[in-house]
């Protein structure tokens, strides 16, 4: 019997601990036939240690965060742009079916193994006061975390804050920050409902996160072949499907928790959405320039990867 | 002047006085530094609604540097944390013996520690990853990490044993003299 | 099970043997790994050097020296003088007055200073002589430092607070908060055992001579600038202006402005201020990477797991755990000094008492409070024996009877603190939560 030990971070009532890795964990059992199980372990410290220790073995397998590694994770970014409908579920499944098909021969994971990609609900504004339109964003304080949020950030003129997520409350609560960039699901999850009263939802959101989960590659490599393979036929678009669905679910809990503690969510007006589309019209662009030596057609992958969100996330 | 100053005068001269004393400026600049930053951060949030953009950044560089400019400099004058409940019943000689060990096994443990974060500096470099706002490249702190931990091996197995081996002498004179002093 | 007793049998040897603690920590944290781990020295490695990788430049760790540094910058200019001046000038004239304002000197100055040690040094050097001068025992002269000196670690900011943050990953500011109350109820409790002191005997503390209004007005006077920046640094972080970090710069540039402003700063003591800060928040940083290099082999070999289900097979009640757990620190803290104390027990205890679903800041300040009881806990007292190398006339033996009525007080507070949690969530509750 083989333990897959998961290095893992987030309170362990998140739904990522609570209901994605468990299920994978059930699934994985049952496809071994008992003969591989999985086990939680928060190491504490920085998730974005966590790669390295997959890697080396610390871990048989862990989640981590793409943005954690700017430099690194340029085609990843892909997902994470702005006007990708289909909500978490529908992104998740297209990263996973986009990376299959043209993202992995860039093998941005290498010295890993995949097993899954998927991405937070969608990425929404949140303030401690409420603003009309978003040309009153300029020159707020807004924590920012990696990736294309630093993007969005920039191309609205706000004063970018870092802080690790786990201190989103207190720099919000501190007034060190104004707002922040982040999902509905922190609302509940990171109490910005206290602190950060008022949102601005978009239908989409104003960009994605993008996740990795990955395995050992000794580890995989000494198992068994019918085990390996049972392993990866429950990994995979299935597990993707399954983070992705539960995050989003997760955003609407939040969503809702929110409301009931009377927070006010605003619905991006046609006149916001317009001033958005303006600040980010260049975003595909400079992602495509970002990724031209990558090898891949990422023009082709990111038209194929909107269509298959939208039609998956709309099943 | 305690034992302990006394023996660094008995045991820095010449090349490792100096040593001490740039390794000592470049942590304490980085240390001032530190604090200069955070101030005019806090500074131009508050007066001109202007956070300095890659502050945080700077700062975690700066820490680094402070640790492990401090890290060879504490480890020779062996300043680390310890517990000294028995030393009362340790004779000179035995100490000797017990902090040259020390020192060896220490030396190891940060040559075999320093060629792993040499080597994880290196994978993020390979990598190409950089810090988030200044681009700064990550890989370059990881192996400059991994760097002074040799180097820390280095002046353990050299001025750390020279400076035990003054301490055993100074305690055999003032077993013979009346006092250090 | 096995593995993790093997280890902090190990562990505890090591330490014994005067190895570098967090050396110790790392290097048990590390076999103990690998051998968890099939004998995997790249993972142990890894799984190390990340550590040493992260905790090197995690930007909210730089509070440990920015308060380190702030705390120094104070001692160079001459503060302790002017504190215990100002309480003196209003408590000198009762009997036993002088230790008590020894007692709130203590305080006052252990409010900026985040160590205990720092502390009680500094202010031997400046309350030692008036109360020789008034004819006060060597007992309660210096068991009065003694234990003054221990509130230095928990009235904020203090290192040990916040290193216990840094392992339980509790927030910072709550912590400080917390600490506050019980701090002062120290306070209290401490002027309690210098007053009962001298009612059993009175030859013990004399009363000095009454200040006038005018002195008393001059004296205070002297201390406004360090009560200014007391209250910028922790009530802005209290108010929520900074986060702990950033008091902690603020702090350190207040202190370095006040020590300027009263010329009491050169080239050279700049120079050995920014060593000496260096220098200890870096023998600080290794410490804490071997605890949590440590407390990744404890994690892994399941060991708050299995007690958690001791406990819960001998069907022991929550509270009773707590007391259980006190009592464990107690007798280390016999052996051990506050440091090192917490950096062994906290990664095997604090899962535990989370899962029975105890407020980890409540339990911060208990593991405080009971570090600071070690540190006057015969034979391995710290702060007593501080004294004791500042004055080399005085006898261990002698602080440690005069300090037996504070330990006592010490109990006291403990008990209070275990029972009425209130006391130290009063204020974070009312400010962030
Ligand atoms: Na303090
Ligand atoms: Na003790």
């Amino acid at each position: 019997e083989t333990t897959i030990r998961v290095g893992s971070w987030l309170p362990p009532a998140h739904t990522m601990n609570a209901d994605v890795l468990p299920t994978w964990g059930k699934w994985i059992e049952e496809a071994t036939e008992g003969r591989v199980k999985l086990k939680i372990e928060y190491p504490g410290g920085d998730p974005k240690a966590l790669l390295d220790q997959v890697q080396d073995g610390a871990y048989e397998a862990a989640w981590t965060f793409h943005g954690y590694y700017p430099g690194r994770f340029k085609l990843t970014k892909m997902v994470e742009l702005p006007g990708i409908e289909g909500g978490a579920k529908g992104a998740s499944i297209a990263h996973w079916r986009i990376h299959e098909k043209y993202l992995a021969k860039a093998n941005e994971h290498e010295g890993v193994v995949l097993a899954g990609l998927f991405t937070h609900g969608p990425g929404q504004i949140h303030l401690a006061k409420p603003i009309e339109k978003l040309a009153d964003m300029k020159g707020k304080k807004i924590r920012i975390g990696g990736g294309v949020q630093a993007d969005i950030g920039k191309a609205m003129g706000v004063e970018g804050v870092a802080a690790p997520g786990s201190k989103v409350y207190e720099i919000l609560a501190q007034g060190v920050a104004d707002g922040a960039f982040m999902p509905m699901g922190e609302k509940k999850t990171l109490r910005l409902k206290e602190v950060a009263p008022f949102s601005i939802k978009f239908p989409n959101g104003m960009y994605l996160g993008s996740f990795m989960i990955i395995l050992n590659q000794e580890f995989m490599d000494k198992l068994e072949a019918k085990d390996r393979e049972a392993i990866m036929k429950v990994s995979g678009e299935k597990l993707s499907a399954l983070a992705g669905e539960k995050w989003g679910s997760e955003a609407e809990a939040g969503e809702k928790d929110a409301l009931a503690a009377g927070n006010t969510i605003k619905e991006a007006t046609p006149e916001i959405l317009a001033e958005f589309a303006d600040m980010t019209k260049d975003f595909d662009k400079n992602f495509l320039d970002s990724v031209k030596d990558s090898g891949v057609d990422a023009e082709a992958a990111l038209k194929e990867m909107r269509e298959i969100s939208k039609a998956e996330g709309s099943k | 002047m305690t034992s302990a100053e006394h023996i660094t005068q008995h045991s820095e001269r010449g090349l490792a006085k100096w040593l001490a004393l740039t390794l000592n400026l470049i942590a304490g600049s980085a240390l001032m530094l530190m604090m200069v930053i955070t101030c005019v951060d806090v500074i131009g949030r508050y007066l001109f609604n202007k956070p300095l953009v890659g502050g945080v950044e700077l700062i975690e560089v700066l820490l680094g540097l402070m640790i492990f400019m401090a890290l060879p400099v504490i480890s020779w004058r062996n300043e680390h944390v310890v517990v000294d409940i028995l030393d009362p019943f340790v004779s000179p000689r035995l100490n000797l013996i017990r902090t040259i060990l020390f020192n060896l096994v220490t030396a190891i443990a940060l040559v075999m520690i320093g060629q792993r974060i040499w080597d994880l500096g290196a994978r993020a470099s390979s990598h190409g990853e950089v810090t988030e706002y200044l681009h700064l490249p990550v890989g370059m702190i990881v192996s400059f990490f991994g760097v002074m931990c040799w180097f820390t091996a280095l002046v353990l197995i050299t001025l750390g044993i020279y400076r035990a081996l003054v301490q055993y002498r100074l305690s055999l004179d003032s077993a013979t003299k009346p006092s250090l002093e | 099970m096995l593995v993790s007793l093997v280890g902090f049998a190990v562990l505890l040897l090591l330490i014994m043997i005067r190895m570098p603690i967090g050396i110790a920590m790392g290097l048990v944290g590390f076999f103990g790994f690998a051998w968890l781990n099939d004998w995997n020295w790249v993972a142990a490695l890894s799984m190390s050097a990340r550590r040493i990788i992260d905790t090197s430049r995690d930007y909210s760790l730089t509070v440990i020296p920015l308060f380190i540094l702030m705390g120094n910058f104070v001692t160079k200019s001459g503060l302790s003088h002017e504190l215990y001046r100002a309480s003196y000038a209003f408590m000198g004239h009762l009997r036993g007055g002088l230790a008590m304002a020894t007692v709130v000197a203590c305080g006052g100055f252990s409010a900026i200073c985040g160590s205990s040690l720092a502390t009680a040094a500094t202010m031997s050097k400046v309350s030692m002589p008036p109360m020789r001068k008034y004819g006060y025992s060597d007992a309660l002269a210096t068991a009065s430092i003694a234990a003054g000196g221990t509130l230095g670690i928990l009235i904020p900011p203090s290192v040990i607070l916040l290193i216990y943050g840094i392992m339980t990953e509790q927030s910072i500011r709550e912590l400080f908060a917390a600490g506050f109350l019980p701090g002062m109820l120290g306070i209290l409790l401490y002027v309690g055992a210098v007053a009962w002191t001298v009612w059993r005997n009175p030859k013990a503390g004399p009363p000095g001579e009454r200040s006038t209004g005018k002195e008393r007005i001059e004296a205070m006077k002297g201390v406004w600038g360090t009560l200014l920046l007391f209250v910028l640094v922790i009530g802005g972080m209290y108010v929520g202006a900074f986060t702990a970090t950033e008091a902690a710069g603020i702090g350190a540039a207040g202190a370095f402005l006040i020590a300027l402003s009263r010329k009491s700063i050169t080239w050279r003591t700049l120079y050995e201020v920014l060593t000496e800060t260096a220098h200890t928040s870096a023998s600080l940083f290794f410490v804490v990477i071997g605890a949590l290099i440590f407390s990744n082999f404890i994690t892994r070999a399941e060991f708050p797991d299995y007690l958690l289900q001791f406990v819960q097979s001998y069907n022991l009640s929550p509270m009773m755990v707590i007391f259980m757990i006190l009592g464990i620190y107690i007798l280390l803290g016999c052996i051990l000094e506050s440091l090192s104390m917490m950096l062994l027990t906290v990664p095997i205890f604090y899962p535990l008492v989370q899962s029975l679903g105890f407020d980890l800041v409540w339990f911060g300040i208990l593991v405080v409070v009971v570090t600071e009881i070690s540190l006057l806990t015969p034979p391995v007292g710290l702060n007593v024996f501080v004294l004791s190398g500042v004055l080399k006339d005085v006898k261990t033996s002698t602080i440690f009877k005069g300090v037996t009525p504070f330990w006592i007080a010490d109990l006291i507070r403990l008990s209070l603190l275990a029972w009425i949690p209130a006391i130290s969530l009063f204020l974070p509750e009312i400010l962030y939560r």
